[in-house]
C-alpha cells in the first residue's frame, strides 16, 4: 500500500470515529436512563396487565455495537394465578434490545439486530381449566375475526443475534400433564433467511432438563432429566439444498417410561452418555435430510449413519434410505448398561459376552401398512457363555455372521440367513448355518448343524443315576426345519430333522457294568419317519451301520460282538405323554458273536425284525411282533453242550401283561418256530443228536409241535403232538398236559433213558425235598414232575430197550402228577408178544415207587430167560425146558435215593404156564431122573406146567405145581431168599414104584443137600383125595394167576406188530 | 404075627389120636391192631385190611403198603395187595395170641413174633 493512501485512510478513519462519539455521547445526554425508565414503565401499564417493573432503563451503545440497544434492568413481571405457588412470571437481570441505527436514521424503519439477556428467571403454568399465568397482554382492539392462515415462514429472517445468559424456567401444565424445567442454561441464536439463503447457528448449553408427563391420575408415564446439555446446531445454504451439522453432548441422563427405569445405576455413572455428531445437508422444502459420517453414541457405543431421510409431507411418506453400522459392541460391557427389567429377562445365572457389529441398511416408506425394510449384518466374534445351569461347560470361541432382514410392513416377513455360526464347548466345536424365516412371528428355522463330538463332554448332560460314560468323537450333521414353537415345545412331530452322526472310536461304560465299543458306527435319523409301519404312526426313524460293534455285560458276563452291523429303528411321538413308547426295528449283521459265563453263540446273518406297541388303552400291556432268521447258529456252553443250527426262524408276536404271575402269562408268546439242521452235541453222550427239522407254533395256553425230527444216536424219532396248560402249570395253577406222537424207525430207550435222567423237576422243590429225605448228595435219582399229565403215544418200528431188541412197539408213556407210566405198551420180539405196563412213581426223593406189569405170550423159554434172567433164578429148574410158554410178571418195590431196593416193600408174582415143554438133557434133569430112575428111551416131554411164584420181602416162594412126565408125576414147591438159601421140595405123586418118594433140596447155592422127605402132595392134584388146606393152596395159586392174567389186554393177545 | 402087628398099629394109631390136642380158634378182635416186630409193622384193621411197614427201610404208616387178612381157627391168612395188580397170598399158623404178643409161623417153620404196639 503507497504510503499517502495508508496516511489518508488513517486519518479519514479517525474523523469518522471522533463524530461516532460526539453523536453517541449527545444521545446519551438527550435519552437519559430517568427518562426512558419513566416511558417504559408508562408503556408497560398500557401493554401488560399483569403486575411489572422496570429499575432502570438506558441505552446501549458499546455492548450492541455498532448497533444502538435499549437495555432494561431488573425487570420483574408478578402475575398470581389460583392454584399456582409461584406468583412471579419472569424476572430478568437485564434485557438488551438493539436495533440498526443506520436503518432507524436512513428509512425509520427498526430491526432488532440483537436481543440479549441475562439472568432469567420464567414460571410458566397452565392451570386444568386452561387458565395460564402469561396471559398479560392486553386483548386486542381490532375485534374482526380474520381468517387464520397456516404458518409460513417469512421470506426475510435476519436475526443476528439471540443470547439468553443464564436461563431457569419452569413450566407447568395441568391441563395435559407436563412438567418441565430447565436450570442454568444458556442460549444462542444466530441466522438469517434471505431469499430462501439461509444462514443459521443455534447453540445451546444447559446445566440441567428435565421434562415429565403425567396421566389422569397424576401418575408419570415418562420422565427424563439431562444434565450437562450441549447443542450446537449450524447450517447454511439455499433452503432446498442446505448444509449443516448438529452435534449434541450429554454427560448425565436420567430416563424412564411406563414405571421402568432405562437408565440403570451402571449408565448413571458414566460420563458423556450421548453424543450425537450429525452432519446434514438438507432440502427443507421437501423435508428432505441426508446424513454422511453421522453417528450417535451412548457413552462408548457408537452407531455410525449415512443415508437420507424424507420426512413426511402432504406429498409423501417419511422415505428412509440409509446405512447403519455401529463399532465394536462388547456385550460384557454393555450388559450392565441396559435396563434391570431388560436383564431380568435373561436366565440368572448366565454370564454372555462376544464382541458384536452391526452394519446394515433401512430403505422404505412409513405408513400406516409400510415400514422400511431393514437389512442388517451381525458379526459376532470372540464370544463366550457361561450358563452353568444348563451347560457345564463355557461356550468358547462363539463366532458368527448373520445376514438379517426385518420386514415390519402389514404382512411382511423378517428373515435371517446364518451363514455361519460356531462355537467350542471343552473339546466340542460346532457350526450353525442355514435360514430363520418369519423372525418376529412365528419363527420358522431351516438350519444345517454341524459339530464333532467330543463324548465325554456329552457326560454332564446324562443323567447321574445313570452312570454313563462314553468316549470317542462324533461327526454330526443335521438339518433342521422347525417353527420356534415347534421347537420350544419340542414338538418333534412337527418338525422336520434329517442327518447322521458318524461315531469313531466309541467306548460306553455304564456302572462299570455295560460296556460298549465300536471303531466305526454310523447314525442315520430322520423325522418324520421314513417309512410307516400299519400298527402305529413312526415319528422318527433311524438307521445304525457299523463296521463291528463289541458288548459286554460284566455282572452277567455277557460278552458280544456284531460284524457289519445294521439297524433300523422307527420310533413313536416319544414327547406325546399321552402316547406310550413304540418302536419298530430291523437289526441285520453278518455275523454276532456272544458269550455269557461259559455259554457262547456265534449267529451267522441274524436278521430280526422288532417291533413293539404298548395298549392304546392300557400302556402298560405291550403288543410285540418278532421275525427272526439267522442263516447258522452255533452255541456252546463250557464243554457240556454244543449246538449248530444250519437256519433258525422265529416269527409271532406276544402281549405282555405284568399283572399276571409267571413269565408266560405275562407274555402270552404266540410263535412260530422253524429249525433246520441241527446238530447237539452232549459230552455226557458218546453221540451227536441230530434234529433235520422242527416246526412247532406256541400261543397262549398250547404248544403244538407240527413235526420235529430227531436223530439220536442210533434213535431217529419224529414227534408231533401238543403240550397244553403250560401258563397255568407254572403258576401251579394246572396242569402241564401233553399228547405227543411218538414214531419211530429204532429207538433206543436205554440212551434216552440216559439222556432223560433227572430232567423236569423244580430245583427248589428237589432241593427242600432232598433236606427233608437226608438224601446224600451223591444220590441223583429222576423225580417225576407232579401237576404233570403227559402221554407219549409210541410207535416204534425197532426198539432196543435194557439190552432186548424189540419189534413193532406201540403204546403210550404217560406221566400222570408225579407218576410216570409205560402204559400197556405191545410189542413183538422174536419170541413172543408182549404187554408192560411199567410205573414210576417219586412221593418222596427217597422213596421211589417202581411196579413192573409184564406179560410174554408165546414165549419160548430160552428167550425168556435171556431176556430176564432173573427168572432162572427165581425157578431154577426153567432152564430145563424148552418149548413156548406164557409168562406174566408183577413185581413192585420202593427204593431208596441211590434206587437200592427196600427189601422190606419188594413184592412180586409171577406165573408160567405151558403145554408139551421138552425137558432138556440138564444137570438137574440128570440129577431128578438118576433119583426117580427115569427111563431114557422116554420123551422128555411135560404135558404141562403152571407154575405161580411169588416175591414178599426178600422170599421167593414157588407155590406146588405138577410135572407130568411119562409115567411119573411130580410136584415141586418151595421157597427160597434172595440170599440163595433153598428150601425146596419135590415129591413123586406118581410112579412105577409102590410107594411115594418126596426129597428136600436144602441149603445155599450152589452147596444144595438133597434128602428124602416126608411126601406132602400126594392129594393135592387129585380132586377127590384133596384136603381143605390143598384146596386152599390150589385156591391161592389161582388167586395169583387170575390176578396178573387180568392184566392182559385183549388187543395185546391179538397184537401181530404195527399196522402200516 | 400079622395079626399081631395089626393090633400094635392099632394101638399106635389109638395113642396117636388120645394124644392130639383138642384145634385153638382164634377170632379176628384179638388181632385188631398195631403189631410189631423189630422194625417191621403190622396193622389189621377190623375191615380185614390191614398195611404194613418197616422203618428200617425208611418207609412210615402214611406210606405202609395194603393187605387184607382173615383168621379161620388158628390159620391167618394175609393176601398182600400189590399196586401193579397182583396178589400175594401168606399163610400162618397161630401159635400164640395174647393181648400183647403175637406168634405164629408159616408152612417152613419160620416164627415170627410180634407185639402189641400201644398208642
Amino acid at each position: 500500500m503507497p504510503r499517502w493512501l495508508k496516511v489518508t485512510l488513517i486519518s479519514l478513519s479517525s474523523l469518522i470515529g471522533l463524530v461516532v462519539v460526539v453523536a453517541l455521547i449527545a444521545l446519551y445526554h438527550i435519552f437519559t436512563p430517568e427518562r426512558l425508565t419513566t416511558i417504559v414503565n408508562k408503556l408497560s401499564d398500557k401493554y401488560i396487565t399483569c403486575e411489572s417493573h422496570f429499575e432502570s432503563v438506558d441505552l446501549s451503545l458499546f455492548r450492541t455495537f455498532p448497533n444502538a440497544g435499549l437495555k432494561v434492568n431488573d425487570v420483574v413481571l408478578v402475575n398470581q394465578v389460583e392454584g399456582y405457588n409461584q406468583d412471579t412470571l419472569a424476572s430478568m437481570h437485564s434485557l438488551i434490545v438493539a436495533i440498526n441505527v443506520r436503518d432507524f436514521i436512513k428509512n425509520g424503519d427498526i430491526k432488532v439486530e440483537q436481543i440479549l439477556v441475562d439472568d432469567i428467571l420464567a414460571n410458566a403454568y397452565i392451570a386444568e381449566d386452561g387458565t395460564t399465568n402469561f396471559d398479560i397482554f392486553p386483548p386486542s382492539a381490532d375485534t374482526t375475526e380474520s381468517e387464520s392462515k397456516p404458518f409460513e415462514l417469512p421470506d426475510t429472517i435476519d436475526l443476528r443475534k439471540i443470547k439468553v445468559n443464564n436461563l431457569s424456567a419452569s413450566f407447568t401444565d395441568l391441563r395435559d400433564g407436563m412438567k418441565a424445567s430447565v436450570r442454568e442454561s444458556d442460549l444462542c441464536l444466530k441466522g438469517s433467511c434471505l431469499n430462501h439463503l439461509a444462514d443459521a447457528r443455534l447453540r445451546v448449553s444447559s446445566e440441567k432438563l428435565s421434562v415429565t408427563l403425567l396421566d389422569s391420575l397424576n401418575k408419570e408415564t415418562l420422565s427424563t432429566q439431562l444434565s450437562d446439555i450441549k447443542l450446537n446446531l449450524k447450517g447454511e445454504g439455499w433452503l432446498n439444498d442446505m448444509e449443516g451439522k448438529l452435534h449434541l453432548d450429554v454427560d448425565k441422563a436420567l430416563f424412564s417410561m411406563g414405571g421402568t427405569a432405562y437408565v440403570n445405576e451402571e449408565l448413571q455413572q458414566k460420563d458423556k452418555i450421548l453424543k450425537i455428531d450429525m452432519p446434514f445437508k438438507a432440502n427443507l422444502d421437501d423435508l428432505d435430510f441426508t446424513l454422511s459420517d453421522a453417528s450417535v453414541a451412548l457413552v462408548d457405543y457408537v452407531i455410525s449413519l449415512e443415508g437420507n431421510a424424507k420426512l413426511a409431507t402432504e406429498e409423501h411418506p417419511l422415505t428412509i434410505d440409509a446405512t447403519f453400522e455401529t463399532n465394536k459392541w462388547q456385550i460384557s460391557d454393555l450388559l450392565p448398561l441396559i435396563p434391570f427389567d431388560i436383564k431380568g429377562m435373561m436366565p440368572k445365572g448366565m454370564n454372555l459376552d462376544a464382541a458384536i457389529l452391526l452394519k446394515g441398511k433401512a430403505c422404505g416408506t412409513m405408513t400406516d401398512t409400510t415400514m422400511p425394510l431393514v437389512s442388517a449384518n451381525i458379526q459376532l466374534t470372540d464370544g463366550r457363555l457361561n450358563y452353568r445351569e444348563v451347560i457345564p461347560y463355557e461356550v468358547r470361541r462363539i463366532n458368527g455372521d448373520i445376514d438379517a432382514i426385518l420386514n415390519l410392513s402389514d404382512e411382511g416377513v423378517s428373515s435371517a440367513v446364518v451363514n455361519k455360526l460356531t462355537a467350542s464347548v471343552s473339546q466340542t466345536s460346532l457350526k450353525l448355518t442355514g435360514r430363520i424365516n418369519d423372525l418376529l412371528g412365528n419363527l420358522m428355522a431351516d438350519v444345517n448343524l454341524k459339530g464333532n463330538l467330543h463324548l465325554p463332554d456329552v457326560k454332564p448332560f446324562i443323567p447321574k443315576d445313570l452312570g454313563l460314560e462314553a468316549k470317542g468323537k462324533a461327526n454330526v450333521n443335521l438339518n433342521l426345519k422347525a417353527t420356534l414353537d415347534q421347537i420350544t415345545n419340542l414338538d418333534l412331530k412337527n418338525m422336520n430333522i434329517k442327518g447322521t452322526i458318524g461315531v469313531k472310536n466309541l467306548d460306553v461304560n455304564m456302572n462299570n457294568d455295560i460296556m460298549a465299543t465300536s471303531p466305526d458306527l454310523n447314525l442315520d435319523i430322520q423325522i418324520p419317519a421314513k417309512k410307516h409301519t400299519t400298527t402305529f404312526r413312526e415319528m422318527l426313524s433311524a438307521r445304525i451301520t457299523g463296521g463291528s460293534l463289541h458288548a459286554d455285560i460284566v455282572s452277567s458276563n455277557i460278552h458280544t460282538d456284531l460284524s457289519s452291523t445294521e439297524l433300523e429303528a422307527g420310533i413313536c411321538d416319544i414327547m406325546d405323554e399321552s402316547l406310550p413308547f413304540m418302536v419298530a426295528a430291523t437289526i441285520k449283521a453278518s455275523r454276532l458273536d456272544a458269550t455269557m459265563d461259559s455259554m457262547s453263540a456265534t449267529l451267522s446273518e441274524p436278521d430280526i425284525a422288532f417291533e413293539m406297541v404298548p395298549d392304546r388303552k392300557d400302556p402298560s400291556k405291550v403288543h410285540y411282533k418278532v421275525n427272526y432268521n439267522n442263516s447258522a447258529l452255533y452255541a456252546k456252553i463250557s464243554d457240556s453242550l454244543s449246538l449248530d443250527f444250519a437256519g433258525l426262524s422265529v416269527k409271532g408276536s406276544a402281549y405282555y401283561d405284568s399283572t399276571r404271575s409267571n413269565v408266560l402269562q405275562q407274555w402270552s408268546p404266540d410263535f412260530d418256530i422253524d429249525l433246520k439242521r441241527a446238530y447237539v452235541n452232549f459230552s455226557q453222550l458218546n453221540y451227536m443228536v441230530q434234529v433235520p427239522d422242527i416246526k412247532f407254533n406256541y400261543k397262549p395256553e398250547k404248544c403244538e409241535i407240527a413235526s420235529a425230527n430227531v436223530v439220536f444216536g442210533n434213535s431217529d424219532f419224529y414227534l408231533s403232538g401238543a403240550v397244553t396248560g403250560l401258563e397255568k402249570w407254572i403258576s401251579h395253577e394246572g396242569m402241564l398236559k401233553g399228547d405227543l406222537y411218538f414214531t419211530s424207525n429204532y429207538t433206543n430207550v436205554d440212551d434216552l433213558l440216559e439222556a432223560l435222567s433227572g430232567m423236569g423237576s423244580d430245583p427248589d422243590t428237589l432241593q427242600k425235598q432232598r433236606e427233608e429225605d437226608h438224601v446224600s448228595k451223591e444220590a441223583n435219582p429222576f423225580i417225576v414232575p407232579k401237576d404233570v399229565v403227559f402221554t407219549l403215544h409210541t410207535r416204534i418200528k425197532d426198539c432196543t430197550a435194557f439190552g432186548n431188541d424189540l419189534q413193532e412197539l406201540a403204546g403210550d408213556v404217560k406221566v400222570n402228577d408225579g407218576v410216570a407210566v409205560l402204559d400197556q405198551v405191545g410189542f413183538v420180539c422174536k419170541a413172543a408178544t408182549m404187554q408192560l405196563t411199567a410205573l414210576y412213581r417219586t412221593p418222596r426223593v427217597n422213596h421211589i415207587f417202581l411196579g413192573l406189569d409184564f406179560h410174554l405170550l408165546d414165549i419160548g423159554v430160552h428167550e425168556l430167560i435171556d431176556m430176564i434172567p432173573a427168572v432162572d433164578t427165581i425157578v431154577p429148574m426153567l432152564s430145563a425146558f424148552d418149548g413156548n410158554a406164557n409168562f406174566h410178571l408183577c413185581a413192585e418195590t420202593y427204593v431208596n435215593a441211590f434206587y437200592q431196593p427196600k427189601y422190606s416193600t419188594l413184592r412180586g408174582a409171577a406165573s408160567i404156564s405151558g403145554d408139551s415143554l421138552v425137558v432138556l438133557d440138564s444137570e438137574t434133569f440128570n440129577t431128578i431122573s438118576k433119583y426117580l430112575m427115569f427111563n431114557k428111551k422116554t420123551k422128555n416131554v411135560i404135558d404141562s406146567l403152571d407154575v405161580e411164584m411169588t416175591v414178599f420181602r426178600k422170599e421167593v416162594e414157588l407155590f406146588p405145581f405138577l410135572l407130568s412126565m411119562d409115567k411119573y408125576q411130580v410136584v415141586a414147591a418151595g421157597r427160597h431168599n434172595l440170599d440163595m438159601n433153598y428150601d425146596y421140595h419135590l415129591e413123586i405123586i406118581k410112579s412105577p414104584l409102590p410107594t411115594r418118594l418126596a426129597i428136600d433140596a436144602l441149603g445155599i447155592m450152589p452147596k444144595i443137600g438133597i434128602k428124602l422127605s416126608k411126601c406132602r402132595y400126594d392129594g393135592m392134584f387129585r380132586p377127590e383125595k384133596r384136603n381143605a388146606v390143598q384146596q386152599q393152596t390150589l385156591n391161592l395159586k389161582q388167586m395169583i394167576r387170575s390176578s396178573l392174567e387180568a392184566n392182559v389186554k385183549e388187543s395185546t393177545k391179538k397184537y401181530r406188530g404195527l399196522e402200516d | 404075627m400079622k395079626r399081631i402087628l395089626l393090633i400094635l398099629l392099632a394101638l399106635a394109631t389109638l395113642v396117636m389120636v388120645g394124644c392130639k390136642s383138642d384145634p385153638v380158634s382164634y377170632t379176628p378182635n384179638q388181632l385188631y391192631g398195631k403189631w410189631q416186630r423189630g422194625s417191621e409193622y403190622y396193622r389189621y384193621d377190623s375191615n380185614m385190611k390191614g398195611v404194613t411197614w418197616d422203618t428200617s427201610d425208611d418207609v412210615s404208616e402214611e406210606e405202609a403198603q395194603p393187605f387184607e387178612w382173615s383168621v379161620s381157627g388158628d390159620q391167618l391168612t394175609v393176601i398182600h395187595i400189590m399196586e401193579m395188580g397182583g396178589r400175594i397170598p401168606k399163610v400162618y399158623t397161630i401159635t400164640s395170641l395174647t393181648s400183647n404178643i403175637l406168634k405164629y409161623q408159616d408152612n417152613y417153620n419160620q416164627q415170627f413174633v410180634f407185639t402189641r404196639v400201644i398208642n
